[in-house]
């Protein structure tokens, strides 16, 4: 790694600094769907190089090497190949260059980078080029960096805009299989149970029905389409803010797709040769979404809200509103943080389930000097009375080094946001230390 | 003897009364004496805890005026790229690189730590001594070996005791006090150097009562009145890490 940095230092005549974390963490679930086992961890590297090239320009180029899958045999044969028995990911982070005011209080950035819009926690219904990463079940609001073209420009410190344009598209990363697995295909028990329904309505018995479902030979195709790469096909958005009167305010655009997929089921029965064809067409659906952000204080209550109305671009998805208001408060050393969603929950949005109403919350408090911190946060699915909690304790014995101990709890019924996490009661912890 | 000496007291008593200056006149000549018109610093912030453990965080800050700040985080790692800016009193906002998002501070987090340190991101919006309002008279006392005027100064609802060098009109110490007149926290400003007639405090000591620590802020570099225009607080240079 030093010699890699000096050669880089040698080759580009400026300074390299280096930043990196090292992360390990896991949850062992004590409770729930397949309990006394680990569930998840996540053994990670990351290393950042940033020359210091100018005060006009600066770059990043940062990856990581993440190992958050157990091993995984399907034959012996397989023994030999490291990658089964070892996997490990190398994700590229942020590897950008950016331009400082090519005009005056303009920046310009071209590369993986990560443009967050939005004046919620959490939650962002405006927030829409970077790529949600759920595959860590601690972080509900992690992003991956995607490559786009970014420009900013303030020309007066109350008004800015930013305009931004994604080429490729990166759909969301979901949690490993190990923790949950969302539910996208039906299984042969339900295909057959529809089967026998589609007997019965054709005036069949129901003996003779399960009789002939049961002789069917059942076939399932998949077709995952991702969107194109043409002009039309691009991920682009403006946005406008401004602050006054001790209040921010932004407006947005953008053109571009849900980050998980819409599923299309279509079957086809052959009485004659006796199969049942499944075409699953998984696709990510088009969308414009028209944003706006608030965020003031009052009375010394941080409030803010946002809101993100998209028109789906096809008649398969009807046009939803997703709001999120809420409000924070620091008192007597706690930090108070309540918000409601009128939208999609990260984790609940996983088993497709739409637009429900939530309230988060997260209470925190910092002891021995701040090198101690204390949160309990959660979600409420209000309806279904189903919620999740996600207790804390950070400790920071020195500057750069973390140690954490953390739980998940959930309690979901049925049809409600959580029922796939239903009772699940998770313990963990873990140590990251960057540098 | 005795006669000269009461002739004296009473010739610099009588100097006294008539070169008495107001609370807001002693307040006014300090800012003369040390508001740039800008200013670009580097500084080295150590942090001591109660059990004496030290933390040091680099920063770069960029001033204008008694109202506009932007400060950026260079070290520690873990902290590098974050940055705080205050255009007023009612406009704070910290822009965290990891969630690569610009917050704005509500007015309860405004008491919160700025960087783990004992200074709050109010203090450090307020660093110049912007929005104080002096309550009653100046004080003429002698502080640290100093002879200085004392002032009861209030800051947004918060009532301190600042020092003021009589000879160079320099903050020689403040005293922020809680409800029950009892010293919460106490900042001190030293080793003034003069840099284009400005008065800058290379060293700023605050010591947390509460807390039982202390953070220094020790200037490495200053550059003053380099021509920062107001459009320089945006939050695209909030993002640029300094």
């Amino acid at each position: 790694m030093v010699l890699w940095s000096l050669l880089m230092s040698l080759l580009l005549g400026v300074e390299l600094p280096i930043q990196g974390s090292l992360s390990s963490r896991l949850l062992f679930r004590i409770d729930g769907k397949d309990s006394s086992r680990l569930s998840w961890f996540s053994n990670a590297g990351s290393l950042v190089f940033a020359p210091e090239i100018s005060e006009q320009m600066e770059a990043k180029l940062g990856f990581t090497l993440r190992a958050d899958r157990f091993p995984k045999l399907s034959s012996g044969t397989e023994l030999s190949t490291a990658d089964r028995l070892e996997p490990v990911t190398l994700l590229l982070d942020e590897a950008y260059i950016r331009l400082y005011n090519p005009v005056p209080n303009m920046s310009v950035t071209i590369g993986r980078q990560k443009v967050h819009w939005g004046s919620a926690d959490a939650v962002n219904p405006t927030d829409n080029f970077t790529t949600p990463d759920y595959s860590d079940p601690l972080t509900w609001d992690a992003r991956r960096p995607v490559w786009m073209a970014h420009l900013g420009y303030s020309p007066v410190s109350a008004f800015g805009l930013e305009f931004g344009v994604k080429p490729i598209f990166e759909p969301a990363i979901n949690p490993p299989a190990s923790w949950y697995q969302p539910k996208i295909l039906p299984t042969e028990t339900e295909l057959r149970a529809g089967l026998v329904n589609q007997l019965i309505q054709a005036g069949y018995d129901s003996l003779t029905a399960q009789q002939i479902a049961g002789q069917f030979k059942i076939k399932v195709q998949e077709n995952v389409r991702l969107p194109g790469t043409g002009f039309k096909d691009f991920t682009w958005g403006g946005r406008v803010k401004t602050h006054f009167a001790g209040l921010d305010l932004a407006l947005s655009g953008l053109r571009g797709y849900d980050f998980l997929p819409a599923t299309l089921a279509s079957t086809s029965t052959d009485f004659n040769t006796q199969e049942l064809d499944l075409l699953i067409t998984e696709f990510f659906p088009p969308r414009t979404v028209l944003g706006a952000e608030l965020a003031t204080n009052l009375a010394g209550v941080g409030l803010w809200a946002e809101a993100g109305y998209s028109f789906y671009n096809d008649s398969l998805l009807k046009d939803e509103l997703s709001v999120i208001a809420g409000l924070d408060y620091s008192i007597a050393g706690f930090y108070l943080n309540l918000q409601y969603l009128h939208g999609d929950f990260p984790l609940a949005r996983l088993q497709l389930a739409r637009l429900k109403e939530f309230l988060l919350g997260a209470v925190e408090r910092r002891f021995v000097g701040d090198r101690l911190l204390i949160r309990l946060g959660g979600v409420l699915d209000i309806k279904k009375r189903s919620f999740g909690l996600m207790p804390a304790v950070t400790f920071t014995p020195f500057s750069g080094l973390e140690l954490e101990l953390t739980g998940l709890v959930f309690s979901g019924s049925a049809n409600s946001a959580f029922a796939p996490l239903n009772k699940i009661r998770e313990i963990g912890g873990g140590v990251k230390y960057r540098f | 003897m005795n006669r000269i000496l009461t002739t004296v007291l009473i010739i610099s008593g009588l100097a006294s009364a008539v070169c008495a200056l107001t609370g807001d006149e002693v307040l006014e000549r300090m800012r003369q004496a040390t508001i740039a018109a800008d200013r670009r610093v580097e500084a080295v912030m150590k942090i001591t805890d109660k059990n004496h453990r030290v933390q040091e965080r680099v920063l770069r800050m960029v001033m204008k005026g008694d109202e506009k700040i932007l400060v950026w985080f260079l070290k520690p790692a873990d902290l590098r790229g974050v940055s705080f800016m205050s255009t007023g009193r009612e406009n704070m906002w910290v822009y965290l690189p990891a969630q690569g998002r610009v917050r704005r501070i509500s007015g309860s987090a405004a008491e919160g730590s700025f960087g783990g340190s004992d200074f709050s991101y109010q203090e450090m919006a307020n660093i110049s001594f912007g929005n104080c309002q002096v309550q009653g008279e100046a004080v003429l006392t002698v502080r640290n070996g100093d002879s200085a005027y004392q002032l009861l100064i209030d800051q947004q609802g918060k009532k301190s005791r600042l020092w003021v060098e009589k000879e160079r009109f320099l903050p020689l110490q403040v005293e922020q006090l809680g409800n029950e007149a009892e010293v919460r926290k106490r900042i001190t400003f030293a080793d003034f150097r003069q840099i284009n007639g400005v008065w800058l405090p290379w060293l700023i000591r605050l010591e947390n009562f509460s807390r039982g620590s202390v953070t220094e802020l020790q200037l490495q570099k200053a550059e003053l009145n380099i021509g920062i225009k107001d459009s320089y607080f945006t939050e695209e240079n909030m993002k640029q890490g300094g």
